[in-house]
This record gives C-alpha cells, sequence and structure tokens, in this order.
C-alpha cells in the first residue's frame, strides 16, 4: 500500500532512480500522525531516509519550517559530518530551503554562537553536546519549534551510560516541547521491544516497532591455517596469517580491515606496510585516538576509492550511508553475533549484493568462536543490549547540567526525571541524596564544609554556584566516554591524536612508541600534551588503551559449548573445527573437553603457584564473579592472596599454597547459599569495585581531569579517583556513589543473576576434576592473560614482608 | 631488614626514617616532613568537587603525634605545605594556628614548595626559609636537585611510591629514596596525596614504609 505523499518527496525519489520502500513508507506515514517509533533495518537499506522523510513531508505540507525543526543525534561526532551530507542532499532534493548544520565538540565558537542566533532548521549532534546545549541559559528558547528528535545507531547508545545520559535529555526536551517525536535507527537487537520503550520512555505505550529490509545473506569464512602450521593458543596478534590478508587484498577495490582494539589496529597497519611497502600510498589507519582531520582525510579517501585497505577499530563500525568497501576482514574474535553482522554489511551496499567477511583467527580457540557465530547468525540468535537503571553518576551530572542552564525545581524535575526508562524506579531517597551530593557535597554536613558547586535559591530554584563551577561543568559533560586524555602534539606544531594518560604516564623521554601509524619519540609531557618527534629506531612499545576488551557475548559462549560437546562426541561438521580438531583432541587426551552436562576443572603447579582452572562458559563478567567468590571462599579456609584472570571460556585462581580439593570441597565453593553475601564480601577484599569507582568518579564530576593549556588550577584539583575512594571510604562510607560502585560490580559487571544462574546449572553438573602436568589448550590463554585482578585475605604487612623477603632472596 | 626506624647516614649525617613517612634526627633533634597539602580536600570542594574533609586535620593530628613521641627542638617542614592559595573565608590559617599554639616545639621551620603560594599569611606558625636553606651542613630543598650537590641534601616533592610484587600479588606504597649523591628525598605526609611510582637509579636506594615498619627493598 502507497500513500499519497508530497510530490516533493516522491518525484526526488523518481529522479534518483529509487522506489519508496514499505517500511519507509510506514514510518513516513506514522510521523505525520503524529506518532513516535524505532526503524530497525540492515545497514545501507535507506534507514536514515526512513526517519528523515517524514519531518520532511511535514514541511513540504504546512509550509512552516522557521527555527529549529529536528534534532538528529549521531553516537560518533566522527560521524556528524556524512550525515550532515546526506540529511541536506534529501532536503535540498526535495525542494526545502534547509539549513542543516552539525554541532559537536569540533564546532567553532563562532559557528555555536550563529546556530544559536539563528538556528539552523536541522541540528546534527552527538548526546554529549546535546547535554551541553542544555547548559545554557536560553536552551528552552532554542527547542521551543521542535518537532521531532531523530536517533542515530540506538544500538550503539542502549547499554551505555551516553544512553542515560541520552534518556534525560530526552525528557527535558519532551517536557520543553510537548508531542515531540522520537525516532530511533537501530541494527538488529535481541531485545528490539525493549530498545523502543527505553528511547520512547514510560508515557509512550503506543510506539511503533518498524521492520525494514531484512538482513542480506552474509557469509562468514575464516582463513585456515595451513594444515602443518603450529597455531598459537593464546594472545596473538594473527600476523602469521599475513600471506592469507595480502592474497585477500589483491584483487582491485578497496578493503576494511577491522581489529577489536586500537593497539592491534596500530600493529596491523605496522605489519602490513612491512610486508607491502609498494601499497604504501594505499594504506589507511582510522581509530579513535587519531586526529580528527586525519580521519576525515582516510574517510574522504575511501569513499573516493583512492585506498586498497584501511584497519580501522570500531571507530568505523557506524554510519548508516557510509561509503560501501568491496571487502571486510575481521581480525580476531566477532565477539558477537550482531557486531560482526554489522561489520560484514559494511560491504557490497547493492541491494541484491551479500555481505561477507573473512575472519583472521588471532589463536586456536578463535576458530570456534567463528564457526559459532556463523551458526547463531544462521539460526537468527542476535545478543540484547540491556539498557541500564539508576545510575546516579548519571542523574547528578546531568543535574548540574540544568543547573548550570535554566536551573530547576526539584519536584518538577523529579517527576520528568522519572519520566524515562533508566529512572522510572528511583526512590525519592536516591533522589534526594543526589539534590544533597551537587548542593553539599554530602548528606553529613560535616564532612563537606565550603562545599561550593549548586545553590537553591530563594525562590526554591537550583543553579549553579558560580561562573568557574560552570565553566569546569561544561568542560567535563563530555567525560562520560573519555579517559583522561593526553593530547600528542610535534614539537614543531601538528596534532596527531590524543592517547591515555596511563600510557604516557609509564613512558620515559628518550621513549619511542607506535601511534598513529607513526614512529614517535616522547621528548616531554606538559599541560596535558606530549610532545613528540618521529623517530626511526623499531623498539616500539604499542599504547594499551582502557575499553578496548570487548567480552564474548553469551549468545556467542554457549554456542561455542555446543560446537565442544560436538567435537566431545567426534563430530566435526564445520572446517574451522576440523582445522584444530588435533588441538581439541590433545585436550581431550590430557584432559576433558567441557560439554554443556560437566564442569571441568583443571589443578596445576607450575614455578608460579598452584593454578586453578574451570571452564563454566558463562562470560567474562560472571566467570569474574565467580573467580572472585571462589577466591574469598578459598581465603576464608586458610588466608591467601590470588591472582584472577578470566576470558569467555573459564577462569585461572593462582595462588601460593593449596590443599588437594576433592569433589566435597567444590560442592561447598560452588554452593549457591549466601552468594550475595560473600560475594559483597569479596568485592571489598578485591580491586573490583575501587576499579568501577574510576568511571563514576568521573562522571559524577569527582575527578577532575584538566585540561591542555590550562596549567595549574587544574593540576591543584587533580587527584586519583583510587585516592578519592579511599577518603569517601573512611569519612563518608555511606555515600551512594559507593554503593553504586558496588552494585554496578555486582549488577552488570559481575552479573550476579547470570551468577546464580551459573551456580544452578553447576549445581546439577558432573564435576570432572584433572590434574595435567602441563598448561592444557583451554588453560593456556587464561595463564597469558594480562589483565588481572586480586584478591587477598591476608594482612597487607604480611604480603610486604613475603615480597621482600624474594627480592632478597633474589639479591643474595 | 625492617624495624619501627631505620637509621642511615646521609654525607656523614645520621638520620633516622620512620615508619610514619618523617625523618628524625637525633644529633640535632629535629623532626623533618615534607608535603602536607593542608587544605587539600577544601580546594577540592570550593570548586564543587564533593570530597569530604578531614585530611587536613587527620595529618595535623598525626604530626603531633609525632611530636608528642619524639619531643623534637625544631620541627621541619620541606615545601608544599598549603595545597592552593587559601580562600578569604577559610578556616584554615585559623586551623594552622590552632595547632601550632597547641603543639610543644620550640621552632618550626618551613621551606617554601611549589603550591606555597600563601605561605606568607602563616609567618606567625612558622618561620619561612628559602629552599636551599643550609641547616647545620643539611640543604633542606623542596625541589630534589637536577644536578648534583656539594652538600648532604633532604627534599620532598616526588610523593615517592614503590611498587611491589611476588607472584600473583601485586602492592604500592610509600618510600624513602636515597640518592647516591647524599640526598634524600621524603614520601608525603599529607593524608590526601597521591604517589608518583619511582624505580631506583643505580646507586639509589628506598625505603619502604608500611605504616609500621620500615624496610630497605633495594
Amino acid at each position: 500500500m502507497k500513500a499519497a505523499f508530497h510530490p516533493g518527496l516522491t518525484e526526488w525519489f523518481q529522479r534518483q532512480g529509487w522506489q519508496p520502500a514499505d517500511f519507509q513508507c510506514k514510518a513516513w506515514t506514522a510521523y505525520l500522525q503524529g506518532k513516535s517509533g524505532l526503524i530497525h533495518s540492515a545497514t545501507g537499506s535507506g534507514k536514515s531516509l526512513a526517519a528523515w522523510g517524514g519531518p520532511l513531508l511535514e514541511a513540504l505540507q504546512s509550509g512552516q519550517d522557521t527555527g529549529l525543526q529536528v534534532l538528529w543525534i549521531t553516537p560518533l561526532r566522527a560521524l556528524a559530518g556524512d550525515t550532515v551530507k546526506n540529511l541536506r542532499e534529501a532536503s535540498e532534493g526535495v525542494g526545502l530551503d534547509w539549513r542543516v548544520e552539525k554541532r559537536t565538540g569540533d564546532t567553532s565558537a563562532g559557528t555555536r554562537s550563529r546556530q544559536r542566533k539563528q538556528p539552523p532548521q536541522a541540528l546534527v549532534t552527538t548526546p554529549e553536546s546535546l547535554s551541553l546545549l542544555l547548559s545554557y541559559a536560553n536552551a528552552s528558547d532554542q527547542f521551543r519549534g521542535l518537532k521531532a528528535v531523530i536517533v542515530d545507531e540506538w544500538h550503539e547508545l542502549i547499554g551505555s551510560k551516553r544512553g542515560v545520559q541520552l534518556e534525560l535529555c530526552l525528557a527535558r526536551l519532551r517536557a520543553l516541547v510537548p508531542g515531540l517525536r522520537t525516532w530511533g535507527l537501530s541494527a538488529t537487537l535481541g531485545n528490539l521491544n525493549e530498545a523502543r520503550d527505553c528511547l520512547l520512555g514510560p508515557d509512550c505505550p503506543d510506539g511503533c516497532l518498524i521492520q525494514g529490509q531484512a538482513a542480506r545473506e552474509l557469509s562468514i569464512q575464516a582463513a585456515l591455517p595451513a594444515a602443518s602450521d603450529r597455531f598459537p593458543w593464546a594472545g596473538h596478534l594473527g600476523t602469521h596469517l599475513m600471506p592469507a590478508v595480502i592474497e585477500h587484498l589483491q584483487p582491485a577495490g578497496s578493503c576494511l580491515l577491522f581489529t577489536n582494539t586500537r593497539a592491534q589496529a596500530e600493529r596491523w597497519f605496522e605489519a602490513l606496510l612491512q610486508a607491502r611497502s609498494d601499497w604504501l600510498e594505499g594504506l589507511g589507519l582510522h581509530h579513535g585516538s587519531i586526529d580528527r582531520e586525519l580521519r576525515e582525510r582516510i574517510e574522504a579517501g575511501l569513499a573516493a576509492g583512492d585506498f586498497r585497505c584501511v584497519v580501522a577499530t570500531s571507530s568505523l563500525d557506524l554510519g548508516v550511508d557510509f561509503s560501501p568497501v568491496d571487502r571486510v576482514i575481521q581480525i580476531g574474535s566477532p565477539k558477537g553475533v550482531a557486531r560482526l553482522a554489522q561489520r560484514a554489511g559494511r560491504s557490497g551496499h547493492q541491494p541484491d549484493a551479500h555481505s561477507s567477511i573473512l575472519c583472521i583467527p588471532t589463536h586456536a580457540l578463535e576458530l570456534i568462536e567463528i564457526a559459532a557465530a556463523r551458526r547463531a547468525w544462521q539460526a537468527g540468535r542476535i545478543e540484547a543490549r540491556k539498557p541500564l537503571t539508576g545510575c546516579l553518576d548519571v542523574l547528578a551530572q546531568h543535574l548540574v547540567t540544568l543547573a548550570t542552564g535554566e536551573g530547576f525545581e526539584s519536584a518538577d524535575l523529579l517527576d520528568e526525571v522519572r519520566r524515562t526508562h533508566a529512572y522510572a524506579n528511583l526512590s525519592d531517597e536516591a533522589w534526594e541524596w543526589t539534590l544533597e551530593f551537587i548542593t553539599r557535597g554530602g548528606p553529613v554536613l560535616q564532612a563537606y564544609p565550603d562545599f561550593s558547586r549548586v545553590v537553591r535559591g530563594v525562590d526554591g530554584r537550583y543553579r549553579i554556584a558560580g561562573r568557574s563551577q560552570a565553566m569546569r561543568h561544561r568542560m567535563s559533560i563530555g567525560t562520560i566516554t573519555s579517559d583522561a586524555a593526553i593530547a600528542v602534539r610535534y614539537q614543531g606544531g601538528g596534532h596527531i591524536g590524543s592517547i591515555e594518560e596511563s600510557f604516557i604516564a609509564r613512558l620515559k623521554p628518550g621513549d619511542v612508541f607506535l601511534f598513529a601509524g607513526r614512529s614517535l619519540e616522547l621528548i616531554r609531557v606538559r599541560d596535558l600534551t606530549a610532545y613528540v618527534r618521529r623517530a626511526g629506531r623499531r623498539r616500539q612499545a604499542i599504547p594499551r588503551w582502557q575499553g578496548g576488551r570487548l567480552p564474548l557475548s553469551g549468545t556467542l559462549a554457549s554456542e561455542v559449548l555446543m560446537l565442544l560437546a560436538k567435537a566431545d562426541a567426534g563430530q566435526f561438521d564445520e572446517p574451522e573445527l576440523v582445522a584444530i580438531r588435533p588441538l581439541l583432541s590433545l585436550q581431550q587426551q590430557v584432559s576433558a573437553l567441557p560439554t554443556p552436562q560437566t564442569l571441568l576443572i583443571e589443578q596445576s603447579r607450575s614455578r608460579e603457584g598452584i593454578h586453578l582452572f574451570l571452564y563454566p562458559f558463562a562470560g567474562r563478567l560472571a566467570h569474574e564473579g565467580l573467580a572472585a567468590l571462589l577466591a574469598w571462599r578459598l581465603g576464608q579456609r586458610q588466608p591467601a592472596t590470588f591472582s584472577i584472570a578470566v576470558n569467555d571460556y573459564g577462569l585461572e585462581l593462582l595462588t601460593d599454597e593449596l590443599p588437594r580439593l576433592d569433589e566435597t570441597d567444590w560442592r561447598q565453593l560452588l554452593d549457591n547459599d549466601n552468594l550475595a553475601a560473600d560475594l559483597l564480601s569479596a568485592l571489598n577484599a578485591s580491586e573490583l569495585a575501587r576499579r568501577q569507582f574510576r568511571d563514576i568518579a568521573r562522571v559524577a564530576g569527582l575527578v577532575f581531569q584538566g585540561y591542555p593549556g590550562r596549567g595549574k588550577t587544574a593540576r591543584q584539583l587533580q587527584a586519583s579517583s583510587g585516592l578519592i575512594f579511599d577518603t569517601l571510604s573512611q569519612y563518608d562510607p555511606d555515600n551512594r556513589l559507593l554503593t553504586q560502585a558496588q552494585e554496578e560490580v555486582l549488577d552488570s559487571a559481575l552479573d550476579i543473576e547470570r551468577l546464580r544462574e551459573t551456580l544452578a546449572t553447576v549445581a546439577k553438573q558432573q564435576l570432572v576434576m584433572k590434574s595435567p602436568q602441563r598448561f592444557t589448550p583451554l588453560a593456556f590463554p587464561l595463564w597469558a592473560e594480562r589483565q588481572r585482578n586480586r584478591l587477598s585475605t591476608q594482612s597487607w604487612e604480611d604480603r610486604v614482608k613475603r615480597m621482600v623477603e624474594q627480592l632478597e632472596r633474589a639479591a643474595s | 631488614m625492617s624495624a619501627r626506624k631505620l637509621t642511615l647516614e646521609i654525607g656523614g649525617i645520621t638520620l633516622e626514617l620512620l615508619a610514619e613517612r618523617a625523618v628524625y634526627w637525633p644529633a640535632r633533634r629535629a623532626l623533618l616532613v615534607a608535603d602536607l597539602h593542608l587544605g587539600k580536600t577544601e580546594t577540592f570542594r570550593r570548586a564543587g568537587i564533593a570530597v569530604p574533609d578531614g585530611d587536613t586535620q587527620d595529618t595535623l593530628a598525626r604530626l603531633q603525634h609525632l611530636i608528642d613521641t619524639f619531643k623534637p627542638g625544631e620541627l621541619i617542614l620541606l615545601g608544599d605545605i598549603l595545597h592552593a592559595r587559601i580562600a578569604g573565608n577559610s578556616q584554615l590559617p585559623g586551623q594552622i594556628k590552632a595547632w601550632r599554639d597547641a603543639v610543644d616545639v620550640p621552632s618550626i621551620l618551613a621551606v617554601i614548595g611549589n603550591h606555597d603560594h600563601d605561605l606568607g599569611r602563616l609567618n606567625e606558625a612558622f618561620t619561612i626559609l628559602d629552599e636551599g636553606a643550609d641547616y647545620d651542613g643539611l640543604s633542606l630543598l623542596h625541589h630534589p636537585p637536577a644536578t648534583p650537590l656539594s652538600t648532604p641534601w633532604i627534599a620532598g616533592h616526588w610523593h615517592p611510591v614503590a611498587r611491589l610484587s611476588h607472584g600473583p600479588d601485586r602492592l604500592r606504597a610509600p618510600v624513602f629514596v636515597k640518592k647516591a649523591n647524599h640526598g634524600l628525598i621524603l614520601p608525603a605526609f599529607g593524608s590526601f596525596t597521591g604517589g608518583h611510582p619511582v624505580t631506583a637509579q643505580t646507586g639509589d636506594r628506598r625505603f619502604l614504609t608500611t605504616g609500621e615498619e620500615v624496610i630497605a627493598i633495594d
């Protein structure tokens, strides 16, 4: 059924040689009826136009379109440029004289001020910049005539604190503009209904869910090692499969090579250059830390077909109409089905062409993950992304933002905040606490003298305390996403990008590191800027960025376990499994293969101590919780210190001494009773809550990072989140942000629900206990894991003494 | 070797490193500490960063406890006594003066550090010294010298900590750093201060304090 739409739009479609798709017509009709909704469709199928067409049609029909009409929210500011171009093409095409502009952290002060005085009809912006817009005194004037907010790539935001921040901003806009329509665009998710409800808020029960074009056919292939190759067991770059990659890059056309981390992207770029120096001109590197101009140059070059291959991280995952390429390569585990499909969707954008992706396993077990991803995709099992709720750090930030802008009244705003999915169940106490936090620092008046951030005026309105507080708050609004970043510049000028402070802190002047595909020598660090020069030398450190680690999705983990069970039964019907059959046989021979019916436990001894390995296949998060729980319970039998490593398959506990454990011991250790209490104790004995607090402290404004060139004033306000965590624990132990850190670790980081289920599953499983002489193929990646957590039930003094004894032994 | 205090010689001067992150010089009956950063959380709170109070009182109380224990003739503060400029209506000067009146030590010398812009306002409480003042053959510094000095010296500023590990275990703890050129760098004494990891250069020795004991680690 095709309703009659304004000829401006239909004729433009005709001129382009297009036909409006059914889902586009549905979305336009729903929009014109004043509805809100979520559109999900495969990449490159015209999702943007499905959302954009509604506002254009309305403007064509009514002819009224002065002032800001549409806000378009994009998760990555790198995408804003392309989006503006596409939206503008369409608005001009249908004959509207609209200004479509972007407003991101990169927008100049002059442009921003012009946009305030003469707002464009459509503004493309990020959640952070929207929040910033609300921190100015004229926010309600700015948005008065707004008709719709369109949230692009909602699947990227949902499940993160940025998503929560956006929910709050949307609630504000809906309060300013009754009848405002909200539309979201999303890739396929396992929980689309929830994603829609979260975006539209609890007050919009009749939101539409519009299914666009179904996913194209997707072919997932793995590059298999030659039969004679010994495959690395863990933590490798995968460059041993370089010949296969080179071969894939040989034919004409462009290719995107995706890695999971920025460090991996740097290494692969370097390795490709070494392998084919003749391709120098045709190779590009793109990741989120690289300077925007350099990135834009790469993006433009890719669109123009100048590149044979661009090495990229998730920085190029997104972008609805981003230039299609001919081939896509994925380095390392896909980590999730939805993510792999999205990356594959970068190739073959012609409507009938099917997408394909070549996966390069970096170690043996990733072969199974690739096979598992293919099976999950074929069976239509896609991950869900759970929206967050109740984050008081984000709420505190939002309240200060509004106090910085027009100010707010408590009762009205509480009502508004509860109209979000994230805070629908916010308690009065939590609300009061948050208000106290921003006005007095904390509930204990005594503990926070001279505190000055937000003040309640005689009229009962909350407003920011002063100009310097306002300035600092605006500068920190963007910090939900970023860790303390150091700008990297050439000594002679020229910005190269930014890098985590923790990495730079480990380098000395004269050290050489690899960044943005260049070998750089550190000269000095001053005012949050690292000055560098080009270095010829080869020995380099590679930055390790925080947050580069993605957990394997639960969907994928259980698929892997099923494949292992098949292998255990001698069925090898996927090529990837055939390729690692020798490895699986070795595992079976020296230990056992895990299956859905058994829990494999391995205990080995090495020079480092006693290693316990368990393989519940419950995902990294639940393993982190289970490991902390086991370490705590073992430590109750006898004081000990444990080093904990987890991956998506299992966990490792390493300690000095441990008695042999039999089945009765294990059943006690893995018991579901007292789970919450024991886990809480484990949490306090480990570094987990302290680590989680880093994020919270940043968002809530407890850690001020300072900015390049700000010098002393900023530095005087710097303290590590660890120091603040300790001070709060000592002087204000009931602080809700500490509680939030615990809850976040329990709920999302440790996934207590999943843990409970896991223990219930384990209770029904048969325990298979093995004592292999050496690390097994499954144990090896855990042993090689570098990011470790510690849990100790020993006294600090004892621990220091043991370390010193060891030093003395080494010295004598 | 480890003890509640540890005796050390710097260029012919015998000093005791105390587990409380301070140094005692028995021959001169002088107690030395560095980097108090008084008023630090207040500065944070005034800027709208919600860090609870207690650090200044805690720092001063610990210092008072040391004074009561050692009954020194002189207390020497090696710079960064204050964290930031003192706000007009701050309680800090009053707090420090009251503390000064209460403690039983004949004189307090204060070396100006890089944070001490407003130290002049406290000249009733402290005798203010320029950096590098000679104290019976020992140079009193805040910044460790960039080039070797001919005299023995003592300084702060770095907030040195050491990282230790044993098998799976890792720890960080404050250290004293004895430099090869007869110098000593003290750990920060203030309660709300962070630390910067230092590794030992050739000829350096580090002495870790657990709060209970001082332990040589190099």
